[in-house]
């Protein structure tokens, strides 16, 4: 892992040292052969030529100066070579710095400057510079360089090929190189295509990872958000990728071995500017805190620069949402070419259903383990009893208590089927008139009423509104809420059940005189094997799971259940089932 | 008449055969499902009561067996302990009359029995021009029901509906079968107009227990209407 980067930047600096040194040693070359020109006057007629023409064209000076004057009026030995050797080191430098076309341009004007410069001294000082050697010198520094220029990048080219290629994780592609320049950039543009294709294939990945993923760098700051991320906060992601990726992102995937060591994730933001990790966190849930701190021990862990950190030494941190949705919050950090952290990939993982299953499993066994033994233990200890002729008890009141038992039982376990089916994953849904489930509720528990000289009032007022619900769990869960009424109802005081429309509801009220209860006590009262009220010879025996069935009902159906009560005031409990889900 | 019982559970099975011993019926017991097979061989049967959970054979096996050896009778009444709605309805749909759940209670069981042999072979036209049940009086030549002496305003299509269930009381009616009575072709399956009535009916006759007769939907088949003893509580 670190020894590949390495290798990289290595190849990166040869090739910048060695540019240098062919510039310097092109400039001598160049130096020199401009000062053979020069010394042994190669181009003497050139310059004669020219020197004859800057005269020619300066009429005054053919009569001030003998032609075979000028001779005696060349211009110091000292200067002439400056003169000389200075344009040509200004080409090479040109030529160094310079793109090739700027370069190109600058020769032309040095050259220019050069014939120009030499006519002019003769007509104003009377002087005679020779310039061809320094032309020739120019002239020959721009091809010289532009070959070995073009070699070099040719040969940068084919290497980095070639190193592009023994990349892992890109496929693998015909790696014949044909060394014309057209081969070369046929190459290349293979290369790039692939290159394109993996990122292409990279982002497509991380957009269709199966939980909502982002990459923040180092400060939180989010950078990339797959789609499910941003539907999970739109409020803080929304348009997140269409933002500028800052140069920091560069920093992922590989950062160039020359510049600045570091700074490579501070420069473009200041963090403020781009949404936060931190921000996603307190967007989503209500308690963040356990979220922020394992963040921090996260940026913590990377700051301190430690070793590249395995997945299993993180194992997240469960949050909850408000509506109770549970999500492992889990990031591991992502490294940079040279091995370190250069960002972070945060993963917010869906364990709702893992979580449901669970608790699920631990009802089964509280109920299996306590509720479902024992009213069986009872009907064993008065067994017992009854073997002991002095203990026993009469036949009809044994009989009595144990049919109770047995009851019971079966009551416990109908209610925990019931939750179970309710909670299922597949319902069953079919279209119903709202008023045929409530008046099968009703007279499902007619009899209950009856024993208890207890009236049902029924007032519905939702004629022909049909939903699409499951019918068995919605009658049962009217019948719940319409039982626990006639059970805390004093006799004589009548349950009143009615039916109506309310807004986008139905709502569907039972509404009882009994003792009510108290709001502290309300929280509690959703939640399975709970029992409100003091369990006492009178007090009505459940099995603590009614309620919970009627909301789970209420929720799977996409309503609510709504409780308006204190103590000493009754109850109203209510059913809204959404009307949305009405049939047709 | 002959019932057969098919029950597993010696205790069930034993209390089966003494509630229709005392009222007055004959009853076989079988404790398992290829039991009652053979013995279906040489031996009719007039109504066939069937436990749905049965250890070598499967409750829609055997209904389905039964249907196709012996056609539409004998009746079939399965006991379920079971409160999936799932099973009820397979059950009904491969050809099953009825349904009762466990435990059983005696005189919802005997109700059940005489109202599926009432059907499956009626003694004689009955003459139900003026029909009591409950708090409600039929007069099926005036076409009038009152209830507890007051009549109730109908459309003659819910009087023909209610006739209908009154004189039907006790079955477990499909939707078909109703439709069919009542608008004289069976509707789509979308279509809520029975629905539609039976709840309006449900209101302006007030059928409720109180008044000696229930309405009970059973949801994606059809209704049961039976009587209701207002001591039975």
């Amino acid at each position: 892992m670190t020894s590949r980067p390495a290798a990289g930047r290595f190849a990166a600096a040869f090739f910048h040292r060695r540019t240098r040194v062919e510039w310097v040693l092109l400039l001598v070359a160049a130096l020199c052969v401009t000062a053979v020109v020069a010394r042994f006057n190669w181009f003497e007629r050139a310059d004669l030529a020219l020197l004859d023409f800057a005269v020619a064209s300066q009429p005054h000076l053919a009569m001030e100066i003998p032609a075979n004057a000028w001779q005696t009026l060349r211009v110091p030995e000292l200067a002439g070579w400056f003169a000389t050797l200075l344009p040509v080191l200004l080409a090479a430098l040109a030529a160094w710095v310079l793109t090739p076309r700027d370069a190109l341009i600058a020769v032309v004007v040095l050259v220019a400057a050069l014939i120009g410069g030499s006519i002019t001294l003769v007509g104003s000082v009377h002087l005679w510079f020779a310039p061809s050697a320094a032309v020739f010198g120019c002239l020959l520094v721009y091809p010289l360089w532009s070959w070995r220029r073009q070699e070099a990048a040719l040969r940068f080219l084919s290497e980095e090929l070639v190193r592009l290629g023994r990349e892992p994780g890109l496929l693998a592609a015909p790696t014949r190189v044909d060394h014309s320049l057209d081969g070369r950039m046929q190459a290349v543009y293979d290369m790039t295509a692939r290159l394109r294709d993996m990122r292409r294939f990279l982002s497509d990945g991380l957009e269709s990872l199966p939980e909502a993923t982002v990459i923040c760098n180092l400060d939180g700051g989010i950078l990339v958000a797959n789609r499910r991320a941003v539907a999970l906060v739109p409020a803080v992601l929304q348009g997140i990728n269409d933002l500028p990726q800052p140069v920091g992102l560069g920093a992922l995937s590989g950062k160039g071995g020359f510049g600045g060591d570091d700074g490579f994730y501070d420069d473009a933001y200041g963090g403020l500017d781009r949404p936060g990790l931190p921000d996603v966190v307190e967007t989503l849930f209500p308690v963040p805190g356990p979220g922020l701190a394992y963040w921090d021990a996260l940026c913590g862990a990377l700051d301190a620069d430690a070793p590249v950190m395995s997945s299993s030494d993180s194992h997240g941190v469960e949050l909850a949402t408000e509506d109770d949705r549970r999500y492992l919050l889990h990031g591991a950090p992502l490294h940079g070419e040279e091995g370190r952290p250069a960002g972070v990939i945060v993963s917010l993982v869906d364990i709702t259903t893992v979580r449901r299953a669970e608790r699920q499993r631990e009802q089964t066994l509280h109920f299996l383990s306590h509720d479902m033994r024992s009213p069986q233990a009872s009907i064993l200890a008065l067994i017992d009893m009854q073997s002991r002729a002095e203990r026993a008890l009469p036949q009809p009141e044994l009989l009595g208590r144990i049919s109770e038992h047995a009851h019971r039982t079966l009551a416990l376990a109908d209610d925990f089927i019931r939750l179970a089916q309710a909670e299922s994953q597949n319902l069953v849904f079919a279209d119903v008139e709202v008023t045929t489930l409530v008046l099968d509720a009703t007279d499902e528990m007619w009899a209950l009423a009856k024993t208890r000289g207890i009236e049902l009032e029924l007032d519905l007022d939702a004629e022909g509104v049909a939903l699409r619900v499951s019918p068995m769990l919605l009658v049962r869960a009217v019948a719940n809420l319409v039982s626990n009424a006639i059970k805390f109802s004093p006799p004589g005081a009548p349950v009143k059940v009615s039916l109506y429309r309310l807004g986008p509801y139905i709502a569907i009220d039972v509404i009882d005189q009994g003792p009510g209860i108290a709001l502290e006590a309300q929280a509690r009262l959703f939640r399975p094997f709970s029992r409100v009220h003091a369990q006492g010879n009178d007090a009505p025996s459940g099995s603590g799971l009614g309620l919970v069935f009627v909301k789970t009902v209420a929720e799977r159906h996409g309503g609510r259940v709504m409780l308006k009560s204190d103590a000493g005031e009754g109850a109203t409990f209510s059913i809204w089932l959404p009307l949305r889900s009405r049939a047709g | 008449m002959r019932i057969a019982s098919v029950e597993d559970d010696a205790a069930q099975a034993a209390q089966i055969r003494q509630l229709l011993e005392e009222a007055g019926f004959s009853c076989s017991s079988f404790n398992t499902g290829f039991a009652f097979q053979r013995a279906l061989r040489d031996q009719s049967f007039d109504l066939v009561l069937m436990d749905w959970q049965l250890p070598d054979i499967s409750g829609y096996e055997l209904v389905n067996w039964v249907r196709q050896h012996s056609g539409r009778l004998p009746p079939i009444l399965f006991l379920t302990s079971r409160i999936d709605e799932g099973d009820i309805v397979a059950g009904l749909s491969v050809g099953a009359d009825d349904y009762l759940g466990k435990p059983l209670r005696p005189a919802e069981f005997l109700a059940r029995v005489r109202a599926l042999l009432r059907r499956a072979y009626p003694d004689a036209v009955q003459d139900d021009e003026l029909m009591r049940q409950g708090s409600y009086v039929v007069d099926a030549r005036r076409r009038t029901i009152a209830l507890a002496g007051q009549g109730v305003e109908l459309s003659p299509r819910e009087f023909d509906l209610a006739l209908f269930l009154f004189r039907n009381i006790g079955r477990l009616l499909s939707r078909d079968v109703v439709e069919q009575a009542v608008w004289g072709r069976a509707m789509d399956a979308g279509s809520r107009t029975l629905d539609t009535h039976i709840s309006r009916l449900r209101i302006k006759l007030a059928l409720r227990p109180e008044h000696g007769v229930r309405l009970s939907s059973v949801y994606s088949h059809g209704y049961r209407f039976e009587a209701v003893s207002t001591a039975d509580a």
